[in-house]
C-alpha cells in the first residue's frame, strides 16, 4: 500500500506540542502524512500550568542566564513566560508552515481545563490523526483521544 | 641742393620690394612640390632641445623660449617623440591598501603591462573569492565542523546543567527554564507544586527545600558566571575554525599568485599580507542577513574591495616612452588627486581614489608644459618644483602640501620620478624667472631660444616654400599657384621686417593660408592664386584699421595738422609706428622746434611732461651732443631749444625720430626752411651718423597714403636711413609710384645728407680751414651759434651773470 493511498482518508492531522517537547519532530512526522492530501492541520499547544504554580510560592526566584542575578519569581512574571513560550512556539510552526507552503491552525488547550479537553476529544474521528511527542504518552489528552477511535501516532523525543 | 645731387639719394624700385621667384622650381603649384618634413630654420634650437632631452643628468630639463606662433610646441614634442621613439616605455604604477595603516597607501612597481595583469588577477581573485568563501562556510564540512565545535560547547554547558538539574532532582527541585533565565521550583510526582500543596508539607520538610533552593540557587549562579567563558572559548573555537576554512579557501588561489609574481620581492610581500588579512577577517565575507536600515547594512563587497588594485599609470598599449602635453596644468592634472565620495552627508576616500597627474603620466619620458599657464595657475609652479628637486611625487592636495589643512586623508607613499620637462614659454618670461627665481636655473639648465627669422637664402626659400606646401596639404586646402606661393613667401619677408629674412612665425603664416583659401573659395576657385593672398593681407588690414583710418581722417580734416605742401623753418614731418599687438600701422607727426640764445639747454617737451620714454629722451640728449660737438666747438653752447611732437598726446618712445629732430632743429637755427612735402625717419648718434630704425615699411607706407589721398604729384618722399633699404618690403602700389616718379624714396648715411635733401640746400662740410661754405645750412647755423654766444657773452658783462636758472 503506498502511503497516499494509505492517507487518503484523513480529514485532518493534529500535531500535539508542549513547552518541553520539540516542535520539529513532530512537523516533521505530520508533513509525511501530509504528502498529497489536503487534510487540515492543527497544531494543539498542551499548556501546562507550573509557571503560575511555581510563582504562588513565595521563594520561588528567577537567575537570570546573562547576569546571574536574581529577582522574584511573580505571577505576573508566569504569566509573561508563559504567553512568551506559547509565542515562541507559535512563531516556530508558521515559519516552518511557510516552508512548507501550508496552512496550520494553532490551538492552546490547558492540561488542567477537562472540559475543553473532552469537547476536543469528542470533535475527533476515525479520519484524525494525532501526532505527539512519546513524552506525552500518559497525558490525559492522549488518553480521551484513544478512546474516540482517533489514530495516535507516538514519535520518539 | 641740386636735382642731379639729390636724385644720388633715391632708393631704386627695385629695391624697394625684393620680390620672390620661384620659377627655377619648375613647379606650378603648392600641390606639385614633394612631401617632405624636414624642419626648417631653429637649428640652434632644436640642437639645443635634443641636447636636453638626452642628456641624462638631474636638472637638465629644458625651457623653449620663443614667441608664441613660432612652432615651438611642435618641435618640442616632436623632438621629444623622436627621443621617446628610441627608449622603451616604461612600467606600471600601482597603489594598494596598506593593512596596517590603511592612511598611508603602498605603491607597487610592475614590469611594463604588468601592473595591468596584477590588478586583473586581483579582481579574479576577489571575484574567486567573492565566491570560494562564502561557499566554504556553507559547505558541508564547514557546518559539520561548526556544529561539532557548536556541540562540544553545548556538551559542556550541558554537562554543567545536568549535573545541577541531576542535583535538583535529587532534592525534588526543577530547574525551569525561561526565556532569559532559570526559575527553582519544588516538584512532587513530576509536576510543580503550588503554595497550597507546599503548606501542606510539614514544617521540616518545607524548610529542607527552601534551603535546598538556597543551595541551588548559588549553584546555579556559578554555573550561569562560567557561562560567559564557555562562549569566549565557543568564540575562539569557531575563530580559529573560520581561519582554517578560510586558509583553505584562498590559500590555492594566493600561492598560484606568489608563483606567478615571484620575481617581484614587494609584490610577494603584499599578496603575503593579503593573505594575512583575509584570513584574519574571515567572518567578513561570510553572507549575513541584512539589517532594517540600509546604512547599517554591512557590505561585504567593500571588504573585498581593499584587496583591489589601483592602477595608476600603464604603458603597455605604448611602443615609447611617454610624451605627455599637459593644456590646462593646474595643480591636480600635475601633481594628482585623491578623489572623495560623499556617503550620508560624509566625505570618505580610500587608495582607489588616488588619481595620477601629468607628472606621473609621462614618468619614464617626456613632459611638456606651457610655462604662461603653470604661473596663471595657483601652487602648480612651487608643487613641480618640489617634485623635480625630491625627484618624488607625493600626491596631496594643495591644502595638505601647505598645511592648511588638518582633517586626517590620506597620504599615499611617493612615487620616485624621472621625467623630463619641457616648458615653453615667451622670452621674458624665462629671463624674470632666472633672475628672481633662484631655483629655477637648478632645474632648466637648458634653454632653447627659437629664432623670429631666417636667412633669406634660395635654399631656405625653397625649403619655406616646401614647407608651406606641406602646410597647405596638412590643412587640406586648395591648392596655392606658384605666384600665390611667391606672395606668400614676400609676405613672410614682409613679417620678418626684413627683405632678406624670412619669418618663423608659423602661426601667422597658416592664418594667411587659411585666409587666402577662404577667399579663393568664395569665388568659387579650385586653386588659391595671388590676388587671393593680397585679398586676404587687405582684408586682414582692414578689419584691424580702424584706428588707422580715424588717424588718416584726422589728418585729412586737418584736426590733425601735417602739410604735404610748401616748406616751414623749424617744422619737419616726422613717421611715427602704431603697435597694437596683431597689427601695427605708420603714420606722419609734426616735429617742430624752436631756439632762442640760452645756457646750452636743449628741452625735449615730451620728456618734461614724462610723456616721453627714456629710449626717445636718450635720443634727444644725443642730438644735443650731437649739436655740440658740431657747432662752434670754441665757444660756450649759448642756445635754449625746445623740441616737441605736435598734437601728441599720447606716449611717445624710441629714437626714431632724433634726426627728424636734430634738423628741424637746425631749420631753425639756421632759418631755413624744410619741404613739408618729405618726411623722414632714423635715429642719430653723436657725430651725426644715421643709424637704422624698426618699422620702416609701415612708416613709409603711411605716408604714401596720406600723400596719395592728397595727390602725388612727384614731390612726396620720405628720407630713411640707408642701413634700412635692406628692410624694405614695401606695397606693389608703392612700388608702381615710385617706378612711375610720383614718390620717392631717400636712403641717407649722414644727418646732412638728410638736411640738405630736406631744405634743398646744401648741409655743407668743413673746409681746410675748418670752415662751413658760406650760405650752406651748417655755416648759418654756426653762424646763429656765434651769434648767441656773443650775446650771452655781452649780456653776461652787463649783468651778475646769472641770465637764466
Amino acid at each position: 500500500m503506498t502511503k497516499s493511498k494509505r492517507e487518503s482518508g484523513t480529514r485532518r492531522v493534529v500535531i500535539a506540542i508542549t513547552e518541553l517537547a520539540p516542535v520539529h519532530t513532530v512537523w516533521r512526522e505530520a508533513l509525511q502524512h501530509l504528502q498529497e492530501s489536503h487534510a487540515e492541520l492543527l497544531a494543539l499547544f498542551l499548556a501546562d500550568d507550573h509557571w503560575h504554580r511555581a510563582a504562588s510560592l513565595p521563594f520561588t526566584r528567577e537567575i537570570s542566564r546573562l547576569s546571574g542575578t536574581n529577582v522574584d519569581f511573580t505571577s505576573q512574571r508566569a504569566s509573561e513566560v508563559h504567553k512568551q513560550t506559547i509565542d515562541r512556539a507559535h512563531r516556530q510552526l508558521k515559519e516552518l508552515a511557510a516552508e512548507a507552503n501550508r496552512e496550520v491552525a494553532f490551538e492552546v488547550l490547558p492540561e488542567t481545563d477537562k472540559k475543553r479537553i473532552r469537547e476536543f476529544v469528542a470533535k475527533t474521528e476515525t479520519q484524525t490523526i494525532l501526532i505527539a511527542p512519546r513524552m506525552l504518552a500518559s497525558r490525559p489528552l492522549i488518553a480521551e483521544c484513544s478512546k474516540s477511535g482517533c489514530r495516535i501516532v507516538l514519535i520518539n523525543d | 641742393m641740386d636735382n642731379a645731387a639729390i636724385r644720388e639719394y633715391k632708393v631704386s624700385a627695385n629695391e624697394l620690394r625684393k620680390s620672390c621667384d620661384l620659377k627655377a622650381t619648375g613647379f606650378k603649384s603648392s600641390a606639385d612640390f614633394p612631401p617632405d618634413k624636414q624642419r626648417l630654420g631653429q637649428q640652434r634650437a632644436s640642437d639645443a632641445v635634443r641636447f636636453g632631452i638626452e642628456i641624462k643628468d638631474e636638472g637638465h630639463n629644458v625651457f623653449v623660449l620663443g614667441p608664441p606662433g613660432s612652432n615651438r610646441h611642435g618641435l618640442a614634442k616632436e623632438l621629444a617623440k623622436e627621443r621617446a621613439a628610441t627608449e622603451a616605455p616604461p612600467g606600471d604604477w600601482c597603489y594598494v591598501n596598506n593593512f596596517t595603516d590603511p592612511e598611508r597607501p603602498l605603491n607597487l612597481h610592475f614590469p611594463l603591462g604588468r601592473g595591468k595583469e596584477f590588478r586583473r588577477d586581483m579582481l579574479d581573485l576577489i571575484e574567486e573569492l567573492r565566491v570560494a568563501i562564502p561557499a566554504a562556510f556553507e559547505g558541508d564540512d564547514y557546518r559539520a565542523q561548526l556544529k561539532a565545535v557548536e556541540a562540544e560547547t553545548q556538551k559542556e554547558v550541558e554537562a554543567q546543567s545536568k549535573e545541577l538539574e541531576e542535583h535538583a532532582k535529587s532534592e525534588n527541585i526543577a530547574v525551569l527554564q525561561t526565556p532569559t533565565g532559570f526559575v527553582l521550583a519544588p516538584v512532587k510526582d513530576g509536576k510543580v507544586i503550588d503554595d497550597k500543596e507546599f503548606a501542606k508539607q510539614p514544617k521540616a520538610k518545607r524548610k529542607a527545600v527552601q534551603d535546598a533552593i538556597e543551595r541551588l540557587s548559588e549553584e546555579l549562579q556559578a554555573h550561569v558566571e562560567q557561562l560567559p567563558k564557555l562562549r569566549k572559548k565557543h568564540r575562539e573555537h569557531v575563530k580559529a575554525l573560520n581561519r582554517e576554512v578560510t586558509e583553505h579557501a584562498v590559500g590555492v588561489s594566493l600561492s598560484d599568485l606568489k608563483i606567478k609574481y615571484k620575481e617581484l620581492p614587494e609584490v610577494v610581500a603584499y599578496l603575503d599580507e593579503v593573505q594575512q588579512n583575509i584570513i584574519e577577517n574571515a567572518e567578513d565575507f561570510q553572507q549575513s542577513e541584512s539589517p532594517s536600515l540600509p546604512f547599517l547594512q554591512r557590505d561585504s563587497s567593500k571588504s573585498f574591495d581593499q584587496y583591489e588594485v589601483n592602477l595608476l599609470v600603464s604603458n603597455d598599449e605604448q611602443a615609447a616612452a611617454p610624451v605627455v602635453f599637459e593644456p590646462n596644468p593646474n595643480y591636480t592634472n600635475i601633481i594628482g588627486k585623491i578623489e572623495h565620495r560623499a556617503e550620508m552627508g560624509a566625505l570618505f576616500t580610500d587608495f582607489r581614489m588616488i588619481r595620477p597627474g601629468a607628472l606621473l603620466k609621462a614618468n619614464g619620458g617626456y613632459l611638456i608644459l606651457d610655462m604662461h599657464r603653470i604661473l596663471s595657475r595657483p601652487f602648480v609652479w612651487d608643487g613641480l618644483k618640489q617634485a623635480l628637486f625630491a625627484r618624488q611625487l607625493r600626491i596631496e592636495s594643495p591644502g595638505e602640501s601647505y598645511g592648511f589643512v588638518s582633517t586626517a586623508t590620506l597620504r599615499p607613499e611617493p612615487i620616485p620620478i624621472d621625467v623630463k620637462v619641457i616648458l615653453i614659454g615667451e622670452r621674458w618670461l624665462y629671463h624674470l624667472l632666472a633672475i628672481y627665481d633662484s631655483e629655477f636655473t637648478d632645474l632648466f639648465k637648458v634653454a632653447a631660444d627659437f629664432d623670429d627669422d631666417l636667412e633669406r637664402t634660395e635654399e631656405n626659400v625653397a625649403a619655406y616654400a616646401t614647407l608651406i606646401a606641406e602646410r597647405i596639404r596638412d590643412k587640406k586646402l586648395l591648392p596655392f599657384t606658384i605666384t600665390a606661393m611667391q606672395k606668400v613667401l614676400e609676405h613672410r619677408a614682409r613679417r620678418a621686417d626684413d627683405s632678406e629674412r624670412l619669418s618663423m612665425h608659423l602661426g601667422s603664416l597658416q592664418d594667411l593660408l587659411v585666409q587666402s583659401d577662404y577667399w579663393a573659395r568664395s569665388r568659387d576657385s579650385d586653386s588659391v592664386d595671388s590676388a587671393d593672398v593680397t585679398k586676404a593681407t587687405d582684408a586682414m588690414a582692414n578689419r584691424l584699421g580702424r584706428m588707422q583710418s580715424k588717424i588718416v581722417d584726422a589728418i585729412n580734416r586737418n584736426t590733425l595738422l601735417i602739410d604735404t605742401t610748401g616748406a616751414c623753418v623749424g617744422q619737419v614731418n616726422g613717421l611715427s609706428v602704431t603697435d597694437l599687438g596683431v597689427y601695427r600701422f605708420g603714420h606722419p607727426v609734426r616735429i617742430t622746434a624752436t631756439t632762442r640764445i640760452g645756457s646750452g639747454r636743449v628741452v625735449d617737451i615730451e620728456r618734461e611732461v614724462e610723456l616721453g620714454g627714456p629710449v626717445h629722451s636718450k635720443g634727444v640728449m644725443i642730438l644735443s651732443a650731437a649739436l655740440s660737438a658740431r657747432y662752434a666747438t670754441d665757444l660756450p653752447l649759448s642756445l635754449h631749444a625746445n623740441i616737441v611732437f605736435e598734437q601728441s598726446y599720447g606716449g611717445v618712445e624710441g629714437d626714431s625720430a632724433s634726426v627728424a629732430e636734430l634738423c628741424a632743429l637746425l631749420s631753425s637755427l639756421a632759418g631755413v626752411p624744410i619741404q613739408q612735402n618729405l618726411a623722414i625717419t632714423g635715429s642719430t648718434n653723436q657725430l651725426g651718423r644715421v643709424q637704422v630704425i624698426g618699422g620702416v615699411n609701415e612708416k613709409i607706407e603711411g605716408y604714401f597714403d596720406l600723400c596719395k589721398k592728397r595727390g602725388l604729384d612727384g614731390s612726396h618722399g620720405v628720407i630713411i636711413p640707408r642701413d634700412n633699404v635692406k628692410h624694405l618690403m614695401l606695397r606693389e602700389d608703392i612700388v608702381s609710384a615710385v617706378q612711375e616718379r610720383k614718390f620717392s624714396v631717400f636712403a641717407v648715411q649722414s644727418v646732412d645728407e638728410a638736411l640738405s635733401i630736406l631744405t634743398g640746400v646744401d648741409a655743407g662740410s668743413r673746409d681746410a680751414n675748418g670752415e662751413f661754405p658760406e650760405g650752406s645750412v651748417n655755416f648759418l647755423v654756426e653762424l646763429e651759434l656765434v651769434r648767441y654766444a656773443e650775446l650771452r657773452r655781452t649780456f653776461s658783462e652787463g649783468s651778475s651773470g646769472d641770465d637764466e636758472k
